[in-house]
């Protein structure tokens, strides 16, 4: 719920002494005796009040005044010190082995001023003293084994009700977290990136690109060598699951090998194919999908379906297909509802693109409606931050940032936003926001002569039934016959409309509904909730963005919208210092493996430092220059020589960079669970290719027990919280409950069982073995080659060759060799990564 | 990153493979222990300190059974039953921020003391009470969220909302396992609804540390195995063939890129899968268990056959070496099991489901002396209220006071620990908030919780988050 937060404790006392009056200097000691020794404490109390009586002028002690004051003091020492002592110090003071919430009680400094929290104790007010409040186990429940009897209470509030009086010197020592924005504006990712020139190099041969000169340039003070190019197989296979998940063909392989034009022509030509097929936008898109987290369902303790969630999938497809400017995609997404619009496919678009704040794992069964929706906004500001900014904005909701310059106030700065923003419908269990789509003139016109058709059907359905009704009523006294036969006619007009009815409603017009939100109606700005619980309310924090991204000016949100638009325009303003850096980077990554900064969504000091700040700062400079255009700077990466580097280690490589830092060779990549998927239904022939639409079956009410029939691309298949295809869940498929820009890729048993024993694996293998079979124009040798060339995009080795021939002739069931024999290669570890 | 397993060594495997088929003995491999495991993610590890217990079998009993009419003697329920009277009912509070008037419900059960601590055990559980002096229970328990979904999430990982490691995933990732030729977290029969897998997912731990769901709720426990061990297709004997051509062709590809961490784990993955598929599958044969054991869980009789086969099961496990075995009694809709919103007496079939499987399971567990370091947890998302729901036959959710009972393990036994107000809904002493009890837990495995913790975005996490006490009380 709350991030983990240590605060060290330092000792208290030892501060007390210097510029204080004797009386108060021994009260310092007496208070280190008392945390010693609890038998003497009556003693000690005597003694206090003897020093003090000594201490002060005998006039001002014999006062009126001066005895009241000794009164509370003598209260305080019999009643409220010896419970400080006992039940709280052993958490709360510089002894604790572990000091909690940051709070000291055994000052009356440290008990003034509070914890984490805020002020424990404020003399005269115990209805605004947390500790009052905790103890009585509203705020907190505290002690937290028991209860104090109700007369310890009624004595803590009497104390604070008359004062507080506290003798206890000294300064609580805290770590204090004040946050210097100035000082953190230094670090590199806040800086704005700077137009970086490319670097001049020793050996001008081997740079293609401006990209080469900089990743040549580093190796070469690193004293390292690029790889050799790859052969033009390996290469073809790693660009095209690289752009479109999906293998290429033996023929496509061939064709490649053979093409007479240098490899910069034919991989530029390949490239261009590639980015204008509509497999692309179903890569990539789903690259997306992962940053955003992208799901089908709510999950949490009861997981609500997400039926509409598909457009939303399909707009990101289209956005990544259209090449649509990545700022603009931004701001779609944060402030579609709220933009001007030229058309009603433009506005359906933009209304739709808004699902991203309304995907996210919600517990919608949260029975506290005010925790529900602060844990939605919680949670759209902690997507959004790693999304586009590369900040764990999270961890500044109950305290200041303890790493990077981001206080609680602009957290709930931004929280302010999203609480003023319509995501989730209330009810004992919520339901995420929609919005009715635009319609087409067309369908607009027709759903408007529909609601008339049917407006007027049902009026003189209510007619009729209240003719029945008077006739009825009639009819007992009256005793007509002519009131029966009215009655009779009547029902049968009734029944004639009925049909009416329901003819028109099966013709009911198109009414498509996304997931979308809105600006409330009263958006305002929000208090900061102490410790990150909402019902422990601090001041009101006007709504804005973090201020140590100085760069990108923000304009302020007027009072009668949420501010989201300004937000996302602040974001995407070409000197913002990290959106545009942290989007090249997940290009980088999803490209090469690994981004220049590893930390993919964390750009703060926890997070990695570039391996090539220069580049990062050429590429994000160079995109926004270029119109925030994808596929431009994928075509860039894609035509550099380094992304052709064969991923081969040399020695000195392995000796000095093992984690390939410097990129002295191209990243051996895993086969994502996608791309696993999709390549066995494809080679067994059975991948069905359609684009977009809804991925749910229809008449699913929960996601329990579901099945996964579909053979459509694994972009299309629904993404449930708590249910996944078991090869996606096996095969590191992205969580979607967190946001998650870079996959794990784990090793595991499971996922050997699942290639060995899957009856899905079976199923496949069998299929492939078939199909080759059904080729009855190529003989053994052919076949073997064919499928080797399918599955690991190259031909086999001799020993390779050997070995399947051997499995091959073994045993007399043909079909079932072959299916073996597939199944192997795809359990074979040059088909589960790429070279 | 986390595709570190045992690596085998590559010699030794190119020895078994170069020349071609080498016929592969499957009794063989399971025997080769000279595997290198420094990088083994789930080789067992030393706990920080002395541990009083080395696994844990947790018997998760879904829905929330009602601790005043179970283990929570309340004379007051009697003596008030049927007056409407006032409480902070949690769920009403919740949503409307008010306190009102509900009818005192006494319980229809008969309450009586049993063995020389006396502990108080309704005439639901008549076998689990002639146990109770080897059991610690914790009556003052209370907990995070008043509903299902966020309460068992809260139980299963210490938090309502975010997704977070589960308990078992983080006791593997403290203790690893010690039998590398099983899963070392094992939840069986788990839910599917509640928060389903993530209730024993892995979160952001390595994926190493993921429960594993053998079978699901709502099957019958006689039908449950584990995932993808046996093939439905090929004989044996093909397996083998495929496996030795596998094993060949992966060699082949490897053979230039000596010392690639990566790619040897992917080989030593596909060795132990084939180890795990030749053991695994035993723990759930019970051909070779006496009848009189299976007597013992009630098995193939008509209340308890399910919940007995699981129960063995787990058995079996601990015997074994899984570090963390879940039990569930559950089932997959919105109100689970022991959910009795309405007509309480339906408690007694769930009783009578699992009684008398625990008490042969707690029997088993002491005769074979695995008791003494396998901690016993029975437990639930939460407890009830002491008054009818909306004046009907059941009782509402009660997150503030409920029971758990503890056993073996280094938990005192024939103990109780804190309790209730006078109705039992409000836990006043000796209450231990479920964040406690986790800390507990660790504590008994031998792990301080405050320094099991595992760097995500940039910050260190732990189970139980900034909260968490050890209750010293209760260690024996």
């Amino acid at each position: 719920m709350r991030g983990l937060c240590i605060v060290a404790g330092k000792d208290a006392d030892d501060t007390a002494a210097l510029g204080y009056p004797i009386g108060m200097l021994l009260l310092g000691v007496a208070n280190s005796i008392l945390l010693a020794s609890r038998p003497c404490r009556f003693l000690l109390r005597l003694g206090i009040l003897a020093i003090l009586l000594r201490a002060a002028s005998t006039s001002a002690a014999d006062s009126p005044a001066g005895k009241h004051a000794l009164a509370e003091l003598d209260f305080f020492e019999s009643k409220i010190r010896p419970v400080l002592i006992e039940h709280c110090y052993s958490c709360h003071s510089a002894e604790a082995e572990e000091v909690e919430g940051g709070l000291l009680l055994e000052t009356r400094a440290g008990i003034r001023r509070g914890g984490e929290s805020g002020p424990t104790v404020v003399p005269g007010k115990p209805a605004e003293s947390l500790l009052l409040s905790a103890i009585r186990y509203e705020s907190f429940e505290m002690p937290p084994d028991k209860k104090l009897p109700p007369h310890v209470v009624a004595d803590f509030e009497k104390w604070i009700a008359h004062g507080a009086v506290d003798p206890r010197d000294g300064d609580a020592v805290h770590r204090d977290v004040g946050i210097d924005l100035e000082e953190g504006r230094k670090f590199w990712s806040f800086q704005p990136p700077r137009p970086e020139l490319p670097p001049t190099v020793r050996d001008a041969s081997w740079p293609q690109t401006e990209i080469d000169r900089f990743i040549l340039a580093t190796l070469e003070t690193k004293g390292l060598q690029p790889a050799a190019d790859t052969d033009r197989k390996t290469l073809l296979r790693r660009i095209y699951y690289a752009l479109i998940g999906l293998p290429p063909t033996p023929q496509e392989l061939d064709d490649f090998e053979a093409d007479g034009e240098t490899t910069t022509d034919a991989v530029a030509r390949v490239v261009d194919r590639l980015l204008a097929s509509q497999q692309f936008g179903e890569r990539w898109g789903r690259h997306w999908l992962d940053v955003v987290r992208y799901a089908d369902s709510s999950g949490g303790g009861r997981s609500a379906l997400f039926p509409h969630a598909w457009r939303y999938r399909d707009y990101v497809i289209d956005a990544f297909n259209d090449d649509l400017p990545f700022d603009k995609f931004v701001r779609e997404q944060l402030a579609g509802d709220l933009m001007e619009t030229s058309d009603w496919q433009q506005r359906r678009r933009r209304l739709t693109a808004t699902a991203f704040l309304v995907l996210g794992p919600t517990n919608f069964e949260l029975q506290d409606k005010d925790v529900l929706e602060m844990d939605i906004a919680d949670e759209q500001v902690d997507t959004l931050g790693k999304a586009f900014m590369g900040m764990t904005l999270g961890c500044a909701r109950c305290h200041d940032h303890k790493f990077d310059p981001i206080p609680t106030r602009e957290y709930y700065a931004m929280a302010g936003i999203f609480k003023s923003t319509v995501t989730v419908q209330h009810d004992n269990v919520s339901a995420c926001n929609t919005a009715k789509l635009p319609l087409s003139p067309d369908d607009e016109a027709a759903t408007e002569q529909f609601d008339a058709e049917m407006a007027k059907l049902s009026d003189q359905r209510r007619e009729l039934e209240a003719k029945i009704k008077d006739a009825k009523s009639k009819s007992p006294t009256s005793d007509e016959p002519t009131s029966s036969l009215a009655q009779e006619s009547y029902r049968n007009q009734l029944k004639r409309l009925q049909s009416k009815i329901k003819t028109l409603k099966a013709g009911k017009p198109n009414a498509p509904i996304a997931m979308a939100v809105a600006d409330k109606e009263q958006p305002s700005d929000i208090p900061l909730a102490i410790r990150g619980v909402v019902h422990n309310e601090g001041p009101i924090v006007p709504r804005g963005v973090l201020q140590v991204c100085a760069s990108a000016e923000f304009p302020g949100i007027v009072s009668d919208v949420s501010g989201r638009m300004e937000l996302a325009e602040w974001l995407t303003s070409p000197s913002h210092p990290l959106t545009a850096r942290v989007v090249v980077n997940r290009v980088w990554h999803w490209l090469m493996g690994q981004g220049l900064v590893r930390t993919v969504d964390n750009f703060g000091s926890t997070g990695d430092q570039p391996s090539h700040p220069e580049l990062l700062d050429y590429l994000a400079t160079q995109f926004v220059e270029q119109g925030w255009s994808v596929k431009q700077l994928i075509r860039e990466i894609m035509l550099s020589r380094t992304y052709r580097m064969s991923s081969a280690r040399g020695a000195s490589a392995i000796e000095t960079d093992p984690d390939n830092r410097w990129l002295s060779h191209m990243n051996r990549q895993r086969l994502d669970a996608e791309s696993i998927r999709d390549t066995l239904l494809f080679i067994s022939g059975q991948l069905d290719s359609s684009a977009g639409g809804p991925s749910i079956a229809k008449g699913t009410k929960i996601e329990y027990g579901y099945v996964f029939k579909s053979k459509r691309r694994s972009v299309y298949l629904p993404i449930f919280r708590n249910r996944l295809p078991q090869l996606m869940e096996v095969f590191d498929f992205a969580d979607p409950n967190i946001q998650l820009g870079s996959r794990t890729s784990s090793t595991t048993v499971p996922q050997a069982h699942f290639l060995m024993n899957n009856p899905f694996m079976l199923e496949v293998t069998d299929a492939a073995a078939n199909r080759i079979l059904a080729r009855s124009e190529l003989d053994e040798t052919q076949r073997l080659r064919f499928a080797f060339s399918q599955v690991l995009g190259r031909g086999p080795s001799k020993m390779e060759l050997q070995l399947a021939e051997a499995l091959l002739h073994d045993g007399s069931d043909e079909s079932k060799n072959w299916s073996m024999l597939y199944q192997t290669l795809f359990q074979s570890i040059d088909f589960r990564y790429l070279n | 990153m986390n595709s570190q397993l045992p690596i085998i060594s590559r010699r030794q495997m190119l020895r078994s493979t170069a020349c071609g088929f080498s016929y592969l003995a499957a009794a063989g491999m399971a025997q080769r222990e000279s595997y290198a495991t420094v990088a083994n993610p789930l080789s067992p590890r030393e706990p920080e300190f002395t541990p009083r217990a080395k696994r844990v079998i947790f018997l998760f009993m879904q829905g929330g059974p009602s601790h005043v009419d179970t283990f929570d003697y309340k004379p007051m329920l009697a003596e008030k039953d049927g007056q409407k009277l006032v409480f902070d009912d949690a769920r009403v509070l919740a949503k409307t921020r008010k306190i009102t008037k509900h009818r005192v419900f006494k319980s229809p059960w008969r309450f009586r003391q049993h063995g020389e601590s006396g502990a108080h055990v309704s005439d639901l559980f008549p076998h689990i009470a002639q146990h109770v002096d080897d059991l610690c229970f914790l009556k003052g328990m209370h907990t995070d969220g008043v509903a299902h979904g966020p309460a068992t999430l809260f139980m299963h990982t210490g938090s309502i909302n975010l997704v977070r490691p589960s308990v078992g995933s983080w006791v593997l990732y403290g203790l690893g396992t010690e039998n590398q030729n099983l899963p070392g977290f094992v939840s069986i029969q788990p839910s599917m609804g509640n928060g389903g897998p993530r209730n024993y997912s892995n979160a952001f731990l390595p994926a190493a540390f993921q429960g594993t769901a053998v079978g699901r709720a709502g099957t019958p426990a006689k039908d449950v195995k584990m995932r993808d061990l046996v093939n439905p297709a090929r004989t044996t004997a093909e397996q083998r063939r495929q496996f030795e051509l596998l094993r060949a062709i992966n060699a082949e590809q490897i053979r230039d890129r000596a010392g690639d961490d990566k790619l040897e784990a992917v080989i030593s993955s596909y060795e132990l899968a084939w180890r795990m598929q030749h053991h695994a599958p035993g723990l759930f044969d019970f051909r070779q268990e006496p009848q009189h054991i299976k007597d013992l869980y009630g098995i193939d009789q008509p209340h308890t056959d399910d919940f007995g086969r699981q129960c063995l099961m787990a058995r079996r496990m601990a015997e074994a070496g899984v570090r963390y075995i879940q039990v569930n009694y559950g089932d997959n809709t919105n109100n689970p099991r022991w959910d009795q919103h309405s007509n309480l007496h339906q408690h007694r079939d769930h009783a009578l489901n699992t009684d008398q499987p625990i008490a042969g399971l707690l029997t088993d567990l002491k005769q074979r002396g695995l008791l003494e370091d396998t901690l016993v947890w029975w437990g639930a998302e939460f407890g009830r209220t002491p008054y009818a729901q909306q004046n009907g036959t059941g009782r509402d959710h009660n997150p503030d006071g409920f029971t758990m009972f503890l056993a073996g393990g280094g938990v005192k036994p024939g103990f109780s620990y804190g309790g209730t107000d006078e109705f039992g809904h409000h836990a006043v002493e000796g209450r231990v908030h479920m964040h406690d009890w986790h800390a507990t837990l660790l504590h008994l495995l031998g792990i301080d919780h405050k320094k099991l913790t595992y760097t995500h975005d940039g910050r260190p996490f732990r189970l139980t988050d900034v909260h968490g006490r050890v209750i010293r009380d209760i260690m024996a």
